[in-house]
């Protein structure tokens, strides 16, 4: 009876130092940035315990740091065979697990599906609150050279469900002698996203209300993304209209304006360059082609692209950074910080909207290329 | 301007004896000497590199409406791969009312042959014709780093751009063909690297760099120095008779930019 009694202790006394453990690990990865730390045990191994750690970071804008930072903290606690993974928007993609430096990646089992569906919790998100330049400038005319367009979006996503969010913000105004836009202070994008995998490898987002660029409707996006693969396959249809804030009103025009466009997209990772051709239908039901080639650094994206439309051809680039200082204040339930995916294009051509789409930012074309796996290991 | 010129070399040469220098651009951001580019890469890590550079007037390239003034060149360069170097470069003559924003030039330079595997370094710069042409250049050059010492290496570098360019007639010139066609370069008024072009760069223990050059049109020297591993600040003496500079800055990519990965790379 004392042997059972005692053993009964021991194993208590065992557990509770692991989950003491467990909520260190936790604390320590919500203290630099993670969110929605999901951590379970799945098997013992003589070496100890195998976890899962489901981890999402909104602040860095490159998978593999995340999983790699997400490792170097569980090692120093001690955790030194855990798999983690990487979640979007709450959306588990895949797992990864880190191996003499090199990242190894897997489809997760269902009930590691099951576990993490489970453990999901909206409450495990900070509130990120994030300040977003907004820079609109075009070049060239003899008059004024530089007509620009310069705010500030105070912006948050707030995620009200798994792959659910409602993004909203406030844009300051500070210049404009680009269009009649008021100088007021005004409602920022608005919209609700969701995002969903369909089945393995195959994924859709659905939004619905005023995207940036100044138009507002639906938008559609399917993507084929095997995310060990290199070739990746996408469509998106949105109906959107035109709206903007005169002087103390909003404007409204009808929403009219299909934009339907197929996009094939293949990446060499050694040299970590995707290719991209986009074809179909653009904002003003202008057809034709654009094609990118855009090269992945750490934390920066850079593009050049050609586009040949019914409107006329164009060329240009553009680029995705982070801003500095990045994390400006962060609590357990809070953090205000730079937009760490900054995105900013450049055209040749100044002359009408030649192939031009909204919300790029947002798309998951553009959200998904950096999750490929083939790149983790490259950079 | 003998007196600054000369405390600007002396100061430049001094920084240099404790910094480390990853090597010499041209006017236009490309590694090279100061007017003419080379083939030998300057830094093997992915960098992306902003440059600002100061022609005086009477070595000014762009003649905007017939008139030339003193110029700035704002350029970008990115080399996306091993083999080939993007550079984009915004002019922007002083003094000259209505110019817009300035004429903007693309061109991408092609890294064919290396000296490790080859034993000379060859490189190709093509500029497709845009619609400002002043600075557009088609060139092919050579170049060969031989060690003289320890600490001081010398590279040769020898080259030839097309005195023509495959483009479209200027609007005025009324000939009964208006499509694409070769047309000399000087028709648009653009002299630079036209026809055989040569320099010689000193590299001092890969802190210091000190060119001299034949550009088709003048004879220039030049010394540079890196600071703090990522400003560049380098003096151009053209044609032995007016002083320029220019100055760069360069942004490493292979690093992580986030602050929550300090310590954890």
């Amino acid at each position: 009876m004392n042997k059972l009694l005692l053993s009964i202790i021991f194993l208590f006394s065992c557990t509770s130092a692991i989950a003491q453990d467990v909520a260190e690990l936790k604390a320590a990865l919500y203290a630099v940035g993670f969110e929605q730390v999901l951590i379970f045990p799945m098997r013992s191994t003589s070496k100890g315990i195998v976890y899962m750690t489901g981890v999402e970071h909104r602040g860095i804008n490159n998978p593999a740091e995340v999983v790699r930072l997400a490792n170097s903290i569980s090692q120093e606690l001690g955790f030194n065979q855990n798999k983690f993974v990487l979640l979007y928007k709450g959306q588990a993609l895949f797992e990864s697990t880190i191996e003499h430096q090199s990242i190894r990646t897997a489809d997760f089992s269902d009930t590691d599906a099951m576990d993490l569906f489970r453990k999901f919790s909206v409450s495990k998100y900070r509130i990120n609150v994030v300040i977003d330049p907004d820079i609109q400038i075009r070049f060239g005319y003899f008059e004024n050279p530089i007509q620009s367009k310069i705010g500030v979006l105070i912006g948050s996503d707030i995620i009200l469900a798994r792959g659910l969010s409602l993004f909203t913000g406030l844009m300051i105004p500070i210049q404009n002698d680009l269009d009649s836009e008021s100088n007021q202070l005004k409602l920022g994008p608005t919209f609700f996203e969701y995002f969903t995998p369909l089945a393995k490898n195959h994924y859709t987002q659905l939004s619905v209300g005023l995207f940036h660029n100044n138009r507002y409707g639906l938008d559609f996006e399917y993507r084929f993304f095997p995310y060990d693969g290199r070739l990746s396959l996408g469509f998106r249809y949105a109906k959107t209209g035109f709206y903007y804030f005169p002087d103390k009103s909003i404007f409204f025009d009808s929403v009219t304006d299909d934009l339907i466009l197929g996009n094939v997209e293949f990446l060499f990772p050694k040299e970590r360059i995707s290719v991209s051709l986009d074809f179909g239908q653009f904002l003003a039901r202008d057809q034709g082609v654009r094609f990118f080639f855009i090269k992945q650094y750490k934390n920066i994206e850079i593009g050049f692209f050609s586009s040949a439309t019914k409107l006329g051809n164009t060329s240009g680039f553009n680029f995705t950074i982070p801003l500095v200082p990045g994390k400006l204040i962060r609590s357990k339930s809070f953090e205000l910080r730079t937009n760490d995916s900054f995105r900013w294009e450049y055209s040749y051509s100044n002359e009408g909207a030649i192939g031009r789409d909204f919300n790029a930012t947002r798309s998951i074309k553009n959200n998904l290329r950096r999750f490929n796996s083939n790149l983790f290991n490259n950079y | 301007m003998r007196f600054p010129a000369k405390f600007i070399l002396i100061s430049i040469v001094s920084l240099s004896c404790f910094t480390s220098a990853y090597g010499q651009i041209n006017f236009l951001g490309k590694p090279g000497l100061i007017r003419i580019p080379k083939p030998s890469f300057i830094d093997k890590r992915d960098n992306i590199q902003f440059q600002a550079s100061y022609l005086p007037v009477e070595y000014a390239i762009n003649n905007f409406m017939n008139r030339k003034s003193n110029e700035f060149f704002y350029s970008v360069q990115l080399r996306p791969l091993s083999w080939v170097a993007v550079n984009f470069v915004l002019t922007r003559p002083t003094d000259i009312p209505r110019i817009g924003i300035g004429d903007r030039h693309l061109d991408f330079q092609f890294f064919i042959l290396n000296q490790k595997k080859y034993g000379i370094n060859l490189s190709a710069i093509f500029s497709p014709a845009l619609a400002a042409s002043f600075i557009d250049h088609n060139s092919i050059f050579i170049s060969r780093i031989m060690d003289i010492s320890n600490s001081i290496s010398i590279e040769p570098v020898l080259g030839y751009g097309l005195e023509v360019n495959f483009r479209e007639p200027p609007k005025k010139s009324q000939l009964d063909d208006m499509g694409y066609q070769w047309i000399a370069k000087s028709v648009f008024g653009n002299y630079y690297l036209s026809g055989f072009f040569g320099g010689l760069q000193v590299n001092l223990k890969d802190k210091a760099f000190f060119s001299a050059e034949y550009d088709t049109q003048y004879i220039n020297l030049g010394v540079s120095a890196t600071i703090f591993k990522k400003i560049g600040l380098q003096v151009n003496y053209f044609d032995l008779k007016t002083i320029s500079g220019q100055i760069s800055y360069k942004v490493y990519l292979d690093k992580s930019l986030k602050r929550d990965m300090k310590g954890y790379e």
